[in-house]
């Protein structure tokens, strides 16, 4: 009778705390994206703290120290980069912008000389050669190169757009990180005293290989992330090419897309060298180049920053960033091969656990 | 602006004295106050009820505990006809100190034999204490190691006084 007095109480205590669990999750849904991106900026930056921590300097000191030295490269790369990044993106958009017809919908193609050229080549090759018709085959890919250039102008002015309305979002996950950083072994220490003496050890492990695989992944991503912006607007620039400044960054983020990132980055630096007017040279010096710095990335960079931080299969790999882009865009693509990496690892370092500790 | 300094000292008092017992645990015997409230911020205070099993035979080795009070049974139960007792530790004694240096499963399981109060430090933070600080960590290593050759040297003195 007594045990189920008990039962009873304690099914009254879960329910009540899965509605206090249910109705917090609404409440703070809306700054769930600022907890994840702060969880992030954490993740990064947490090794640097540790580090000076070591030298026996205060956490919150190393913090600061580490903050204020951040702070110092922000304004660095805002003084020496950031005003010709913003002059490349201003240029680039109205360029765009006087590639497309004022109807919006065909493209003038007079600007690009290699097409115009190419374009003549073949009205001489259809009015010599009586059966060969180019123009239908022209129209289609006409229209088709006219749908994705008419939209480049919209979506970097849109994502500029949504950068201004960002700028709270980036000035709060600073502060948020502050704590999370400073607390860090007080929130992980409540956070193991609310788990039941059952599944304590189990969860330890599984927080260590979570902190392990994002950490591990995240701070590599980042380190790939910068050497390819740079290695790449280093070899635009040698070859001479407009943006390179702002083609290398693009390259550098879309090499965070597995296969498709490098396909982005080439399509930018081909687009903009021919719309400079390059010889058609150019554009084999231009895939040479991006070419070179993929070997360099996938054979030293790769293997040495990021390693074996993710094993997929490659099939697996393009699939996910497919599914991600058709779900979620942009975002989706980025995001997807570290999210299914780190959902399938605890799955099985769940599963594996279950079992060692006879649970299942 | 003084009361929050007295309320700052009482709290740093209460957990000084939540931590004394470390004091008495052998590997932490000649550690500086600062040193083990350093380490102290990485416990994990754990509650057992009697009977009640803190690990199992056979599980993966994650976490080194401290028993601040009450007593734990070290027993061999698995693939035997009658639990073998090993070892039955009360306040100030530690266990699970093995799987901070092999990647292996529980020798044996631990089962509090009265209402026990532990605090357990993973292997992870263990590990990332002794990087971190590696002054005090090569103090604590060393202390571990004297520790360890302690018990091979009585256990092969019993282990010798059974085969005469």
């Amino acid at each position: 009778m007594k045990i189920n007095k008990i039962n009873y109480i304690k099914v009254v205590f879960f329910m009540i705390i899965t509605l206090i669990v249910i109705v917090g999750s609404l409440f703070y849904k809306n700054i769930l994206a600022y907890l994840v991106a702060s969880l992030f900026f954490s993740y990064l930056l947490n090794p640097l703290i540790n580090k000076l921590e070591s030298f026996h300097i205060h956490r919150t000191i190393s913090i600061i120290i580490i903050y204020l030295l951040l702070t110092t490269i922000i304004v660095l790369i805002a003084i020496f980069i950031i005003p010709q990044l913003i002059d490349q993106i201003k240029s680039m958009t109205i360029n765009f912008k006087d590639f497309i017809n004022s109807d919006n919908s065909t493209l003038n193609f007079d600007k690009i000389p290699f097409i115009s050229r190419l374009m003549d080549i073949s009205e001489t090759i259809e009015t010599k050669i009586s059966f060969i018709n180019f123009t239908e085959y022209r129209g289609k890919i006409f229209t088709m190169m006219t749908n994705v250039v008419s939209n480049i102008p919209t979506f970097v002015m849109n994502s500029l757009g949504n950068i201004v309305s960002l700028f709270s979002f980036l000035v709060a996950i600073p502060i948020i990180s502050f704590f999370l950083l400073k607390d860090q072994t007080v929130f992980k220490r409540y956070l193991l005293t609310l788990i039941p003496n059952k599944y304590f050890e189990m969860v330890i492990i599984i927080l260590d290989k979570v902190d392990e695989i994002l950490g591990t992944y995240l701070r590599a991503l980042m380190i790939e992330i910068f050497i390819i912006a740079i290695l790449t607007a280093i070899v635009l620039s040698i070859i001479g090419v407009k943006y390179s400044l702002l083609i290398g960054l693009i390259a550098g983020l879309a090499n965070a897309i597995p296969y498709f990132g490098p396909v982005i980055a080439v399509s930018f630096a081909i687009l903009s060298a021919l719309m400079s007017g390059k010889a058609i040279i150019t554009i084999f010096y231009v895939i040479g180049g991006m070419w070179l710095v993929q070997i360099v990335d996938n054979n030293f960079i790769y293997p040495i920053v990021i390693g074996k931080s993710i094993e997929m299969h490659p099939l697996i790999i393009m699939l996910t960033v497919i599914a991600g882009g058709l779900s979620f865009g942009i975002f989706g693509m980025f995001l997807s091969v570290p999210l299914i990496f780190l959902i399938r690892s605890l799955i099985i370092v769940l599963y594996k656990n279950l079992k060692q500790f006879e649970i299942i | 602006m003084f009361k929050k300094l007295l309320s700052f000292k009482r709290k740093e008092k209460e957990a000084s004295q939540e931590f004394a017992f470390l004091k008495k645990i052998p590997f932490l015997l000649n550690m500086r106050n600062s040193e083990i409230r350093l380490f102290s911020k990485l416990l994990i205070k754990r509650q057992y009820r009697k009977d009640e099993y803190i690990f199992k035979q056979d599980f993966p080795h994650t976490v080194l505990y401290f028993i601040a009070s009450g007593e734990v049974e070290i027993i061999i139960d698995k693939n035997v006809e009658k639990p073998i007792r090993l070892a039955t530790l009360s306040a100030c004694s530690h266990f699970g100190e093995i799987g901070l240096f092999v990647d292996s499963k529980r020798t044996a399981s631990a089962k509090a034999i009265s209402n026990v109060i532990l605090y357990a430090i993973s292997k992870t933070d263990f590990h990332a204490f002794v990087h971190k600080f590696p002054r005090v960590g090569v103090k604590l290593l060393y202390n571990m190691g004297q520790n360890l050759s302690l018990s091979l040297i009585q256990s092969n003195q019993s282990r010798q006084k059974n085969e005469n």
